[in-house]
């Protein structure tokens, strides 16, 4: 076999052996060995096969060196590649003087234009992958936050959507949001653990049975939560705003702010770190066109991943969309409550009153349903007398009244104009009529405003009592129908009395 | 030897440097892998990895043609293999390939993805992160894995991501 053939093999062997030995180490190990198998190479050839041209064969351990090491490689190679050729009394040419350093110094203008390239490559994946991510997580959001109304649930889809794997990774995040004088932020909702080990638990659980963002969405509503302590903790926290903690930064500002140490004199900051081990971390504010909601605290305990800029920009777009959720919650939440409730008394109106007693009488068969009736005694004298307005004062004192006296059994209903109605669940007719009794005579020894004014000092009402215990198969008509035969009976028989169906129908 | 026989001989190293760089790096990965899971006491293809950062690039349930009528052995699996004289693992792509057309539909990164027994090791430093990123990689590249990201990818193509009826 020529030695041609021979140094082929042997080349060929020797490039085997230094990819064999290569990936073993680090990635500076494989960058060295890769050299050296090169410079072992020519060295071998140069000692078996001589005497051969071996000043070409040394640019392979030269482009090796600067592929391998970049600039480094293109002065360390150049060094090595005269001193092997003077130690080997191979003659130093003009030509080697300026084709090696010319070829190294090429080539490693060459991989940095490569390594460029690879640079905006990773890049644009990167972006692309954020992208693609981010959307997919907004489109989830968005269609949970649709099929919601309460705050409490537009909180659990934020929170999970940011601590999540499927969605932003956030080890935890906390919301608080402002009190109603201004003064704190209190806690209202967190995801995540108080512990790296109850992190890395939690980890395992969700990558053992995959759950996905629907399945932590569904846990989480249905109180199945994995991460409960830390929820408790922050729902037990508040902090106080001394007017430059880094929350109230972040809310004038109205951009997030990350908290790469803790200072000590920012109270707010000590006390995340001493509740809830806080290091570094993120505060997103909540804000709408209206106001501000409140902030997001965020970070990372358990991968202890260095949060970025880039990363907290992401998830803005989400809290303004969890802002405007929770700012229509709000409003809904109001409009609800206005449709339920008599604007001057605050007590449910007629038209909840029809659908509790329907519910009532549907639901609530087995037991004994009791509903009490009253009017104020000549009112139309007392509104003539002292006005509308103090008639009113004296309906607003008088349901607050009743209010508190149908306590956990029942509830209070203005039934319309003077007249008002209890509905008491679990009640029989003799408790009802002891209750409203007490009413009557709480009503008659209050002391309202101007009642002078009235037939015999005094305000006074006048109480009908009725019950299912008459009758299980009433219908609603039928029930109030009784109570009120018995209201009237009550105020044609002298006022300022209870009656019971069951007397009256006796 | 002639001078064009000692630059052949050059490129003879860097050939075969190059193209079996590929082959012995995976190999290695997949050697490490396997002495480690044995000093964990534990097989590669019994700890649990998680696909949450598996990024698709189509809306789910997808609509489009292709995906809408793709079978279980239309998704392929691609490595992304950081070309040259280093190939290092950077991510899986996921394609959907039939007779007419092919389209790369999600991506998995190395960099994103994270199994909850060695992020436990790592943290309390039992692990570094070479040997944290050769078990992922050779993870990522077992064929239980493969099944498991078919499987996960078919169901999202048919059911949706986030399972919407619900």
């Amino acid at each position: 076999m020529p030695a041609y053939t021979y140094a082929l093999l042997l080349t060929i062997i020797l490039g085997l052996l230094t990819n064999i030995i290569r990936f073993k180490g680090k990635g500076w190990f494989n960058r060295y060995i890769v050299t050296a198998g090169s410079a072992v190479t020519i060295v071998c050839i140069d000692f078996l096969y001589p005497p051969l041209d071996i000043e070409w064969f040394i640019l392979l351990f030269i482009g090796i060196g600067v592929i391998a090491f970049r600039l480094y490689g293109t002065i360390f190679t150049n060094v090595l590649a005269v001193g092997y050729m003077m130690s080997r009394d191979i003659p130093f040419e003009w030509i080697e003087m300026t084709v090696y350093p010319l070829f190294a110094v090429s080539l490693a203008f060459l991989m940095n234009y490569i390594d460029k390239l690879r640079c905006q490559r990773q890049r644009r994946l990167d972006l692309s992958l954020h992208a693609f991510k981010q959307l997919n997580i907004f489109r989830e959001v968005s269609y949970k936050i649709q099929q919601t109304r309460t705050e409490d649930q537009v909180l659990q889809i934020m929170l999970t959507a940011v601590t999540a794997g499927y969605g932003f990774s956030f080890n935890r995040a906390a919301v608080f949001l402002f009190s109603e004088d201004g003064n704190y932020l209190k806690g209202e909702m967190a995801t995540g653990p108080l512990t790296p080990e109850e992190g890395f638990k939690t980890w395992q659980v969700i990558a053992e049975n995959k759950y996905k963002l629907n399945d932590l969405f569904r846990m989480k509503e249905t109180e199945n939560s994995l991460d409960h302590p830390l929820n408790e903790k922050v729902r037990h926290l508040s902090l106080r705003l001394t007017g430059n903690t880094i929350a109230e930064q972040a809310v004038q500002k109205r951009r997030p702010i990350i908290c790469r140490r803790i200072i000590e004199n920012d109270p707010m900051m000590k006390r995340l770190k001493s509740t809830l081990q806080m290091k570094e971390f993120a505060v997103i504010p909540f804000f709408h066109q209206q106001g501000d909601i409140g902030v997001m605290f965020i970070d990372n305990p358990v991968s202890k991943k260095r949060i970025t800029e880039e990363w907290v920009d992401q998830i803005l777009p989400l809290t303004h969309q969890a802002s405007v959720a929770l700012y229509q919650s709000q409003l809904y939440k109001r409009i609800e409550e206005m449709a339920k409730k008599d604007g001057l008394t605050g007590l449910f109106n007629q038209w909840i009153f029809q659908e509790d007693i329907e519910r009532y009488l549907l639901t609530k068969k087995q037991r004994p349903v009791s509903l009490i009736l009253l009017d104020i005694d000549h009112f139309k004298v007392y509104n003539d007398t002292n006005g509308h307005l103090l008639g009113n004062d004296v309906l607003i004192q008088l349901a607050d009244m009743l209010g508190s006296s149908v306590g956990t059994s029942g509830a209070a209903y203005r039934f319309g104009g003077e007249e008002f109605a209890l509905l008491l669940s679990e009640t029989s007719l003799v408790d009802a009529r002891e209750i409203a009794e007490k009413i009557r005579d709480l009503v008659e020894k209050t002391v309202f405003p101007s009642e002078s004014s009235q037939p015999g000092k005094r305000l006074t009402i006048s109480v009908g009592v009725s019950s299912t215990e008459i009758d299980r198969s009433m219908k609603a008509a039928q029930f109030i129908e009784l109570a009120d035969e018995a209201l009237y009976e009550a105020k044609n028989s002298g006022k300022n009395k209870v009656v019971a169906t069951e007397e009256y129908v006796l | 030897m002639s001078g064009f026989s000692i630059i052949s001989l050059g490129f003879a190293f860097l050939l075969t440097v190059l193209l079996t760089g590929r082959y012995f790096y995976f190999q290695e990965i997949r050697s490490t892998a396997r002495r480690n899971m044995k000093e964990l006491e534990v097989e590669l293809e019994k700890i649990d990895c998680s696909f949450e950062q598996l990024v698709y690039f189509i809306t789910l349930p997808s609509h489009l043609p292709i995906t809408e009528n793709a079978a279980k052995e239309d998704i392929h699996l691609k490595y992304d293999v950081e070309q040259g004289m280093f190939p290092r693992l950077i991510g899986l792509k996921v394609y959907i390939e039939n007779r007419k057309d092919t389209l790369m539909i999600a991506y998995l990164s190395m960099e994103q993805f994270r199994i909850p027994m060695l992020d436990r090791l790592y943290a309390r430093e039992e692990m570094t992160k070479e040997t944290y990123r050769k078990i992922a990689s050779a993870k990522m590249m077992s064929s239980g894995t493969h099944k498991e990201i078919i499987d996960e990818v078919y169901h999202q193509l048919k059911v949706g991501q986030f399972d919407m009826g619900g």
